[in-house]
């Protein structure tokens, strides 16, 4: 049986059997994965983000993927400066929530494996067995300053996490071993609890350079990634694929970013996108960001730089999915004919949108065969300890 | 992942602490009684034992008495079993009958046997220890 095959009769929701599976990303950072200054309701503090887990518990979501962030970018809306500790976030939602799989993202060179692998068990226990991990290796200089080092490295760091992921393995795996290795020495290794899950947290990475992709390959269960177009989507899910399998043996599947504006109408959606995006969008931040992907105006024409500025400021680079009901569904219905397996899902006011977006598109993708039916069941009563439990804070 | 199982009667201050250092330590073990081994199972310990079958009962009437006050009267075939007044196949059978003869705890993978609680030579054992496969494709 094949790890894939383990997860899937396990009931794990990322192994399902909908053709595209959805969840949300960043509901932990402050504006999310917007870069705009125009109004939401949306604060990402706990009693929104127990509300938006609901709203996604209810409409049948897989996972909600949290992002790590130690400081903000800067900008007028400082982007991301206001951040929810992942592991401490996800233990918390485990607790109100009972179907959404969770994941922690850790910054590697933050966090001993030690610690990680103790902390990821302990809320697979809380969560009973819907907690995953992605690791991260940090791409924001002045983030890795703040903790007394610099930023490693591009392929050193890719060499520290694998490294780190090892130590976690084996601590999940195994009792009282050594390690010495480039980064960590490990006396008697051991940990306890085990995870709940089997045959372990379902691991995730981000990363399409090729030392990312082989990390991915080589360990990991989904290789997150950002699409630029449908066919590239399709390339980079057989790219990957292929090397995982040919590398190691292994299997592994993509998923993908989304950002959405959808509304009655074509001109609404547009009319709103150049509301967030044009008008009241944090050039100054999507700036300071696509400069440290390495996007100049000296390497790109200015009409590339604007429109990849106005991506990051759309939702973070996630793929555009702007228009009506039946639009924004043939868009994400592409983008499950393309491979890849699923796609996180922004917006700038998650409380407000979703609703509408889960009442108006999901229907359309289960009438395409992509995704099942939500099998209704007692939401009301988690709903009411949910409220309950953060009244009582 | 090795398996391993622990062969022990309630009671039996020595197979309550080994059972709780396995717990405690999170090396999984399958906790079986030693009312219930069969004769195969016996056969399998005894090829792994240094002294045999033999070497599974209870090495003398007076640690047999400390674990099994209530059965005096079987004292003597303790005895008889270290005395060698018996051949290999008569102690087996006798310990079929009476699983109650048998040495507990007995901790083993039917390649080592940990026969007692022993605390050094379980801290050597029990490293580098495969709870689970997390390796598969």
């Amino acid at each position: 049986m094949s790890r894939f095959d383990i997860f899937r009769e396990a009931g794990n929701p990322m192994f399902n059997e909908n053709k595209l599976k959805m969840g949300i990303f960043a509901p932990n950072l402050s504006n999310s994965c917007t870069m705009t200054l125009a109004e939401s309701s949306f604060e990402p503090n706990f009693e929104t983000n127990v509300k938006i887990a609901k709203l996604l518990e209810d409409a049948g979501y897989e996972c909600i993927v949290p992002a790590a962030r130690w400081r903000g970018f800067g900008g007028p809306t400082n982007l991301h400066g206001r951040c929810m500790e992942t592991f401490t976030w996800s233990a918390a939602m485990a607790a109100v929530t009972e179907k959404i799989y969770l994941f922690c993202t850790s910054h590697v060179p933050t966090m001993h494996p030690i610690v990680a692998a103790k902390m990821i068990s302990t809320i697979d226990d809380i969560s009973q067995g819907r907690i995953g991990l992605n690791t991260v290796v940090g791409w924001f200089p002045k983030e890795m300053e703040m903790f007394g080092g610099t930023k490693m490295e591009h392929d050193k760091g890719y060499k520290y996490s694998t490294e780190w992921l090892e130590i976690v393995l084996r601590l999940w795996s195994e009792q009282y071993f050594d390690h010495k290795g480039e980064f960590f020495e490990i006396k008697d290794g051991f940990s306890e609890p085990k995870p709940v899950q089997n045959p372990r947290p379902v691991l995730i990475s981000a990363g399409t350079s090729p030392a990312g992709r082989n990390y991915a390959a080589r360990f990991t269960d989904f290789n997150f990634g950002y699409i630029e177009s449908i066919e590239q989507a399709s390339e980079w899910t057989k790219t990957v694929r292929k090397l995982a399998w040919e590398e190691y043996h292994r299997e592994i599947n993509t998923f993908t970013s989304s950002f959405v504006v959808c509304r009655p109408t074509e001109k609404e959606a547009k009319e709103y996108y150049d509301y967030y995006v044009r008008e009241q969008g944090d050039w100054e931040v999507a700036k300071i960001i696509t400069d440290m992907f390495g996007m100049h105006a000296s390497s790109h024409s200015k009409e590339y730089l604007s429109m990849a500025q106005e991506r990051f400021i759309g939702g973070f680079n996630g793929w555009p999915l702007v228009g009506t009901p039946e639009q924004v569904a043939e868009g994400l219905i592409k983008i499950a004919n393309s491979g890849v397996s699923g796609t996180l899902v922004t917006f700038v006011d998650y409380l407000k949108e979703m609703p509408y977006f889960n009442e108006n598109v999901l229907p359309l993708l289960e009438q395409a065969g992509i995704r099942n039916p939500v099998a209704k069941n007692n939401s009301i009563t988690h709903k009411k300890e949910a409220e309950s439990l953060i009244g009582s804070r | 992942m090795e398996n391993w199982i622990l062969y022990g009667k309630s009671g039996n201050p020595s197979f309550e602490v080994t059972k709780a250092w396995l717990k405690n330590h999170g090396i999984p073990a399958e906790v079986r009684s030693v009312f219930r081994i069969t004769e195969q199972e016996i056969e399998n310990l005894a090829n792994i034992s240094p002294r045999g079958v033999k070497g599974l009962a209870f090495p003398d009437a007076f640690s047999f008495s400390l674990i099994n006050p209530q059965r005096a009267s079987d004292q003597t075939l303790i005895d008889k079993i270290q005395s060698n007044a018996l051949s290999d196949n008569e102690v087996k059978s006798l310990l079929v009958e009476n699983p109650y003869l048998i040495v507990s705890p007995i901790l083993t993978n039917f390649e080592t046997l940990i026969i007692g609680y022993q605390y050094d030579v379980m801290v050597n054992k029990f490293r580098f220890f495969k709870v689970r496969d997390i390796q598969q494709a």
